[in-house]
């Protein structure tokens, strides 16, 4: 068929050239979004098997007696006493009502405690702070079990090795198996995973905190570089005459987006906690960081959207009488508000996921406060995630895994909202 | 001269060439007839006046053609100014010899019957008659060969020239009926015949008249008096 | 020259230049009021730039330089304390390619309107709206769709949009660069019998690569080369029979 075509053999042979070294280029290219699927399938996948446990937690059910005489034996129903008695006697009354055969044996009670959460005492009283009817009452607990527990129920835990090179005793592990086959051992959905913040027990250790002050700090740039850089972006694109010196703001702004972040960190450092002696490890100074390492992209983009506009556009809006002003708000940054948030978006993405900045800010740190305001301490989601990741416990590890999951959440939904976005406003030419 | 620069459109110029030349073909054959006609009444002669009235259709199939040609041009020309008086000239050009002929055949035809009939002499300006009408016929298409507009002019003024021999020698002639009642058949188509050649002097100054409005503009020549 | 019945625009010795290279050489013309008249000349004569002086569009690029006086009713506008705004009221534009807005067609029609303040409420806008789609016959094509994007009509809808936007701010003159170049020959048509329409009231200006559009439409005619005016006369006889050679080679296709 082709003989029709071509008159000339050089130019079959070509042809054919061509044709063979497209196909070696599609199948270069196809190799190479397989390889990128498969590394993301190995991502995911580990992610999931490391960090789903996380998000479910053991508890052993116990009958708790709620001894009035302990708790409050005067009978006040007062906030102060409860507050006042010690849990830690209910809490030893009942186990030992519980394992009788350890009534004498301190050892046999310590192995014994050692299997439910140190913050058991807490939960009780916790629990006769919201309902005092308690008081006096017997009823099924579930205690938290301990991060050593927790990971035996995960299968974390080797076994098969001597005594000396495993985290739980034998006995401990008898006790562990009696509690099974009675069934009282329970998998639950870990809630408290999203209600509590960083805590030294594995167990207890929440995102709440993290989450939060993400959130916070999040805001603060956006607030912030959202502003700054849409406007900077309009006035260098439309209304700068164009001459040295904005071509050389325009150079560096480009620079400063691939300065390394903890660079800003260190300006940061200097800026806000030396000159203006804003407060330490609150997101208000990190945000304020990140505000100057967003602010490039935000611009840069802002500025193609602009530049994007058709030309015809703003020589309509001028032929009709429009103001630079109104011809620039009224038609070209509306149809560049699409590419404006895209970018914006992008912007707040990475700035979620930065750690170095902040490292300087202080806001790299074991904080146990859940923050309730700008003001507080707080740690963010990558930060929580290196401080966990470091941490020698075996419960962190699924915690950590946990928590990476919760943060790529995040980064998806906001990229998903950016192509949204963008998908929605865009204008066709 | 504008016709100096070619078009853009080569095609185009070649077109408007290609006009020029049809209109000169039929212009040729226009004279050979108007000269073989003239040369029967003058010679007494009508051995060629059969060839000439058969040769009049390949003249109006020579007019049809450029009729037909000028329309296309327009068409797919769309010609303007200069360009567009030179092809409505052209095809008035066409009218003007297509008339020259249909008046060369009527000669033919009133020289077969007078050639029956002895010559009628002692008309003295008759050859002249013929010679500067059948001049003032060749110059009007040498001024349209040339765009001369002055050669157009010298046409247009010869006018008068043809109508004044056309009333001497129709006195002439009168007189010599008058003198000898035998001539007068043969002398009344002979007044027919040099009627018409007067119209042909006409259709002459006609055509001085489109090359002057092709050149000018102008319609009417007694208004260009300058150049 | 032409015949004056009224004047709307005269300039004086115009010239401009883009940097070190000169656009117009010297121009002086005149523009009647309420008449078509018709700018053309091969690609960088300077016509459209040219239109541009009139409403003062070629301020919006950068290293352009424009000397001489530009009259319109007698009032020099080539003068940096007229209002630039004020006078592109007067002034309307169309341009080559169409460009409605990416709103509405309604808001495209009353953007202009409604940022001079020319409707009190809403109802008067609807009302100046209404009345330029009619104007520019579009009315009946769009009176049920007036929500729907601009960018969502033909070609020649959209340039009629164009127009009906440019006569809603009511200017006394219409400046068209090339409105029809990339239209088809109806939606031309369309455009061409709008024109005969909208010259009863405005005074319009077109630039044109189209003879025969400038020979349909237009009243007088201005031939431009190298960025000085050539001629400038009634349009019949800048197209029978025109003074120059420079005009007659270029109208019959000889310019090379």
């Amino acid at each position: 068929m082709n003989r029709i075509l071509s008159k000339n053999q050089n130019i079959e042979n070509s042809t054919n050239k061509r044709h063979r070294k497209e196909k070696r280029f599609k199948s270069l290219c196809l190799g190479a979004v397989i390889v990128a699927i498969l590394f993301l399938i190995i991502l995911l996948s580990s992610l999931a098997y490391k960090g789903l446990s996380g998000f479910t937690k053991t508890t052993i059910q116990i009958p708790i007696y709620f001894n009035e005489e302990i708790i409050d034996p005067e009978n006040t129903r007062d906030i102060a006493v409860i507050n006042k008695a010690s849990f830690r006697k209910i809490f030893k009354q009942s186990l030992l009502q519980k394992f009788p055969e350890a009534k004498d044996n301190r050892k046999m009670y310590r192995n014994i405690s050692k299997i439910f959460s140190r913050g058991s005492t807490y939960l009780l009283k916790n629990m006769v702070l919201d309902d005092i009817s308690l008081i006096g009452k017997t009823i099924n607990v579930d205690l938290i079990s301990s991060s050593t527990i927790d990971q035996l129920r995960k299968n974390n835990i080797n076994i098969k090795v001597p005594e000396s090179d495993r985290p739980v005793s034998d006995a401990t592990l008898k006790i562990y198996d009696q509690l099974n086959t009675e069934g009282v051992i329970k998998k639950r959905l870990n809630f408290s995973f999203f209600k509590y913040g960083d805590s030294r027990n594995p167990e207890e250790a929440g995102i709440l905190g993290a989450l939060l002050g993400s959130m916070f700090t999040l805001i603060i740039t956006l607030l912030l570089s959202f502003p700054i850089g849409v406007l900077t972006a309009i006035y260098l694109e439309e209304f700068a005459p164009k001459n040295k010196f904005t071509y050389f703001i325009e150079i560096n702004i480009n620079n400063l987006a691939a300065v390394p972040s903890i660079v800003f960190g260190l300006l940061g450092l200097a800026i806000f906690l030396n000159f203006f002696g804003l407060p330490r490890s609150v997101p208000l100074t990190g945000g304020l960081v990140l505000t100057l390492m967003t602010l490039p992209t935000v611009i840069i983009s802002s500025r193609a959207s602009l530049k994007a506009v058709p030309p015809t556009i703003r020589e309509a809006a001028l032929g009709l009488g429009a103001s630079k002003l109104q011809a620039v708000f009224n038609h070209v940054v509306p149809s560049a508000a699409p590419g404006m948030f895209t970018g914006t978006i992008i912007g707040m993405a990475r700035a979620l996921g930065e750690t170095a900045p902040l490292l300087l800010m202080g806001m790299v740190a074991f904080i146990v406060e859940v923050p309730t305001s700008i003001f507080d301490p707080a740690t963010v989601l990558p930060a929580q995630i290196y401080l966990w990741a470091d941490s020698p416990e075996r419960g962190f590890v699924e915690k950590t895994s946990a928590a990476i999951i919760v943060l790529v959440l995040f980064l998806i939904i906001m990229n998903s909202l950016a192509i949204w976005l963008r998908r929605k406003f865009e204008v066709r030419w | 001269m504008s016709d100096e620069h070619e078009h853009i459109v080569k095609s185009f110029s070649e077109d408007l060439i290609q006009l020029k030349n049809m209109i000169l073909k039929m212009a040729g054959l226009v004279e050979n007839q108007l000269q073989l006609s003239l040369d029967s009444i003058l010679k007494h002669d009508s051995k060629d006046c059969v060839k000439i009235i058969k040769s009049d259709n390949e003249i109006d199939e020579l007019h049809i053609n450029i009729q037909n040609y000028v329309e296309r041009i327009i068409t797919l020309r769309q010609p303007i100014s200069l360009d567009l008086r030179n092809v409505l000239a052209a095809m008035q050009i066409a009218r003007e010899l297509e008339r020259v002929g249909d008046l060369a055949v009527n000669i033919a035809k009133r020289a077969i019957i007078i050639t029956q009939h002895a010559k009628i002499d002692k008309l003295y300006d008759l050859e002249e008659y013929t010679i500067i009408t059948k001049n003032v016929l060749r110059e009007a298409l040498d001024a349209y060969v040339e765009n001369d507009l002055k050669m157009a002019r010298k046409v247009w003024d010869k006018d008068d020239l043809i109508d004044d021999l056309y009333a001497k020698i129709f006195k002439q002639l009168l007189e010599l009926m008058n003198n000898d009642k035998k001539i007068a058949t043969p002398a009344a188509h002979l007044s027919f015949a040099i009627k018409n050649i007067e119209r042909i002097g006409d259709h002459a100054t006609n055509i001085a008249e489109d090359i002057s409005f092709i050149l000018t503009a102008d319609r009417n020549m007694h208004m260009s008096n300058k150049d | 020259m032409i015949k004056n019945d009224n004047i709307k625009i005269t300039t004086n010795d115009l010239c401009v230049f883009y940097d070190e290279k000169q656009a117009l050489f010297d121009v002086n013309i005149s523009i009647n009021e309420k008449e078509t008249t018709a700018l053309i000349g091969p690609s960088g004569c300077g016509k459209s730039t040219l239109l541009r002086c009139f409403n003062r569009m070629n301020d919006t690029i950068e290293n352009c330089v424009v000397k001489g006086n530009i009259n319109i009713d007698n009032a020099n506008v080539n003068n940096p304390e007229i209002d630039v705004v004020q006078l592109r009221t007067k002034i309307g534009m169309v341009f080559q390619k169409p460009n409605p807005f990416p709103k509405s067609i309604f808001d495209n029609v009353a953007y202009g309107p409604k940022i001079h303040g020319m409707a009190k409420n809403k109802l008067e806008l609807e009302e100046i709206v209404e009345k330029s789609l009619k104007q520019a016959g579009l009315w009946s094509e769009v009176k049920d769709r007036l929500s729907q994007p601009g960018t969502s009509l033909s070609g020649g809808q959209q340039q009629r949009l164009c127009i009906a936007r440019a006569i809603a701010v009511r200017p006394e003159i219409i400046l068209m660069d090339e409105p029809c170049s990339a239209l088809d020959p109806i939606a031309t048509a369309n455009i061409e019998e709008l024109m005969d329409e909208l010259k009863k009231e405005f005074t319009i200006i077109i630039v044109t690569h189209n003879m025969q559009q400038a020979a349909r439409v237009s009243k007088n005619t201005a031939f431009f080369h190298l960025g000085k005016l050539i001629e400038l006369g009634p349009t019949d006889q800048i197209f029978t029979n025109p003074k120059l050679e420079k005009t007659q080679d270029y109208i019959t296709g000889r310019y090379g």
